[in-house]
């Protein structure tokens, strides 16, 4: 009875042990061995294990500690790994289970210890095992055993209970601190990852987090940014007060204009170039003082965009315009006046047979029938500038043909065959070879053109390179920005290219729809 | 065809080939083509020199192209009242038309260019103007009666009284109109009376204050 009992100064000794360990362990998992060999030792016991349970609920032996290295120890501690308790079962089961303190005098006298017969070769009679409990809930069992035969020692126990509740709430405060950092470190690689600058601000205006995105879209670090006002630092200095004054109003009514909408506003770079950005304000609402966080993305480009889809679509409807003006134009100093003037001839004319004049009636009508060939020719090339007829008739190929035929230069054509392409992509590809022999002709002075029409994956690839004088732009009065346009308006390419003295090369792709 | 009347004209028209042919049927028409134009600033100067009673002038013409002609003819009625003034149009627009009455309807003309091809009509026009009349296009005419369709006292007239409105703000008189409509100018009389009564209209003996007092309503 009580022979080898713990006098107190071994329980201090293990206790300043224990909470010395707690204090210098930074992680939870690491902290097995350690207490094992710590309480061991102090204790001057031969083995100690730690218990918990697997993904079955079985317990599962995590860490172990012996005394010396002896052969007799390693077989129990070999055993000691193998072994599974369900809960209830053997020392490690039971404590588990009850959740109580349990001390064994002599395992071999134990009618549930199935590791007795290893224990007596290693020489090891009394068992303690102790439940590590944190927030109630068991987390771990520790057994510890010595060679001594020791009966149950209150003091002993009382000090192991309240270690095990003492390691139970380290392990368990170590495993929220870890969940919280590794939540923080995914909220950071989210942030980071995002292709939006985020940028979080306190109720002073001060910056607390600034993104990857938010560096690289205002040139400022994370650490630069945090800390300093944001109003100060990204906004520029026209609209400081403004977003100053919105702040304040928002902390003092609680009503905010921004919150939660999308807004283009103006930011401001760490060079102090200004640019559009696109904002959307939320409120992350605290107990205490309220965080604003900003999604903010640059959209010089996107404004670019817009802005050059904007000029192309006024272009469209520019040319459109300029077309009928031109069409208008034609028909009233052409094909109106004649008419009106083949009316009057033939008034006269009438006239004149009615008074007899044969002669000059006879010469009117003749004036009226040259003037009437002059219309009809006119109103058929006025016709053909409006649309090709042999494009709808007869397709690219022999629409292309007829024009190479009128070109006073030598055209090369190469055709690859298929399925017609639909009237837009036709009517494109005609008006681009058409724009490219007159000015091949009329500014170029080329010889020679090479004209190829190849079909690839659904488009239809137009290549025209002549032999001219290039420089070619789509500044300026050429017909190329109006093809641009109406290629960009299929959703097409179009690209050229024409150094000075080095011929014209037009590459331009048009959907076949499909057609393909 | 017909013998000299003596009225001579000034003729702007930038298209060569029409230019000739109106030429050619006012002179068959008796009248004497003093000068011809080609564009706007050319009408001016022919017509400074040659003081003739009429100028016909197409309203496009360059050297904008725009409405020059017009501007042109604005110009010489400013100038010299007494030159009448006859415009072609390709096609009416009611801008011009209140442009070129908005002082007055005394010798000014308005016509569609076609008309030129119904030789009897289109000499026709030119004498009234040249004597101090009007002659507005039938087309211009339906506008401005078009524009009292809904309401106002021109419900009230006959479908006859309205035939003959239509004909008095074109200019014509009343022989004329009873020619077109086939009635005797007695009748033509006592239609006039009538929509002069039922449209409040003050009653004047002279054809020409009749025509601008129609007008007048009409343009209201």
């Amino acid at each position: 009875m009580g022979v080898h009992a713990a006098d107190s100064l071994t329980l201090l000794r293990l206790e300043h042990a224990v909470a010395r360990l707690l204090a210098e362990t930074p992680e939870a998992t690491a902290v097995a061995k350690p207490l094992l060999e710590a309480v061991g030792s102090v204790l001057g016991w031969d083995h100690a294990a730690v218990w918990q349970p697997g993904p079955d609920g079985e317990l599962v032996c995590r860490a172990s500690w012996q005394v010396e290295k002896r052969r007799d120890l390693d077989a129990f501690e070999a055993l000691t790994r193998r072994l599974r308790f369900a809960p209830g079962r053997g020392l490690p089961g039971r404590v588990w289970k009850s959740g109580e303190p349990a001390w064994i005098s002599d395992v071999a006298r134990d009618p549930d210890f199935p590791r007795a017969e290893a224990a007596a070769a290693a020489g090891l009679r009394a068992a303690l095992c102790v439940p590590v409990t944190g927030d109630g809930a068991p987390l771990a069992v520790v057994e510890v055993m010595t060679h001594k035969k020791s009966d149950p020692d209150p003091d002993l126990l009382a000090t192991f209970e309240s270690l095990g509740r003492q390691v139970g709430r380290f392990v368990e405060q170590r495993f929220v601190e870890r969940a919280i950092r590794e939540s923080e470190a995914l909220l950071r690689a989210t942030l980071d990852a995002a292709l939006d600058g985020i940028v979080t601000m306190d109720h002073r205006g001060k910056i607390t987090g600034f993104n990857h995105a938010a560096e690289l879209t205002f040139g400022y670090s994370a650490a630069e940014a945090t800390g300093t006002e944001m109003a100060e630092l990204i906004v520029p200095p026209a609209l400081r007060e403004a977003h100053r004054r919105g702040l304040a109003r928002f902390l003092e009514t609680g009503v905010g204009t921004i919150l939660g909408k999308r807004i283009e506003i103006t930011g401001m770079r760490a060079d102090g170039t200004e640019f559009p950005v696109e904002l959307t304000v939320t409120l992350i609402p605290r107990d205490d003082e309220p965080l604003f966080t900003a999604h903010l993305r640059d959209i010089t480009e996107r404004l670019e965009l817009m802005e050059e889809l904007r000029a192309s679509r006024a272009r469209l409807v520019a040319t459109a315009d300029e077309a009928r003006r031109r069409l208008e134009r034609d028909l009233h100093d052409g094909a109106q006046q004649r008419l009106v003037s083949m009316g009057v001839d033939l008034s006269l004319a009438r006239e004149h047979l009615a008074a007899g004049e044969i002669v000059e009636g006879g010469k009117l009508l003749e004036t009226v029938e040259e003037q009437l060939d002059h219309a009809i020719a006119e109103l058929r090339e006025l016709a053909r500038g409006l649309h090709p007829g042999i494009l709808t008739r007869s397709g690219l190929q022999a629409a292309i043909e007829a024009l190479i035929v009128r070109a006073p230069l030598r055209v090369d054509l190469t055709v690859e065959p298929g399925p017609r392409p639909p009237p837009a992509t036709e009517a494109a590809a005609y008006f681009v070879v058409a724009e490219s022999l007159t000015n091949a002709t009329r500014h170029a002075e080329a010889d020679r053109m090479r004209v190829e029409l190849h079909r690839d994956d659904g488009w239809l690839d137009v290549t025209i390179a002549d032999d001219g004088r290039g420089g070619a732009s789509l500044d300026g009065g050429s017909g190329l920005i109006g093809l641009r346009d109406r290629v960009a308006s299929l959703g097409g390419e179009f690209q050229l290219e024409s150094p000075a003295g080095n011929g014209t090369r037009l590459d331009v792709r048009l959907p076949l729809g499909g057609a393909a | 065809v017909t013998g000299h009347d003596g009225l001579r004209v000034v003729l702007g028209e930038d298209s060569v080939l029409l230019r000739d042919g109106i030429a050619r049927l006012l002179e068959a028409n008796g009248m004497e083509v003093v000068a011809q134009a080609a564009d706007a600033e050319d009408v001016l100067r022919k017509v400074r020199a040659h003081k003739p009673d009429v100028l016909i002038v197409d309203i496009r013409m360059p050297p904008e192209n725009l409405d020059d002609g017009l501007r042109a003819a604005r110009t010489v009625r400013a100038e010299m009242p007494e030159v009448c003034v006859l415009v072609l149009s390709q096609y009416i627009e009611e801008g011009y038309a209140s442009d070129l009455l908005g002082g007055g309807a005394e010798g000014v003309g308005y016509l569609l260019k076609d008309r030129v091809k119904d030789i009897e009509r289109f000499i026709d026009a030119v004498r009234r103007v040249a004597a101090g009349g009007s002659a507005l296009d039938p087309e211009v005419v339906a506008h401005l009666l078009g524009r009292h369709r809904e309401a106002g006292p021109i419900v009230e007239l006959s479908k006859r009284e309205r035939e003959v409105l239509a004909l008095m703000a074109e200019g014509l008189s009343n022989r004329a109109i009873a020619e077109g409509l086939v009635i005797s100018e007695h009748a033509v009389e006592k239609h006039v009376t009538s929509i002069f009564s039922k449209l409040d209209l003050p009653v004047a003996s002279d054809h020409n204050r009749r025509v601008l007092a129609v007008l007048a309503y009409l343009r209201a």
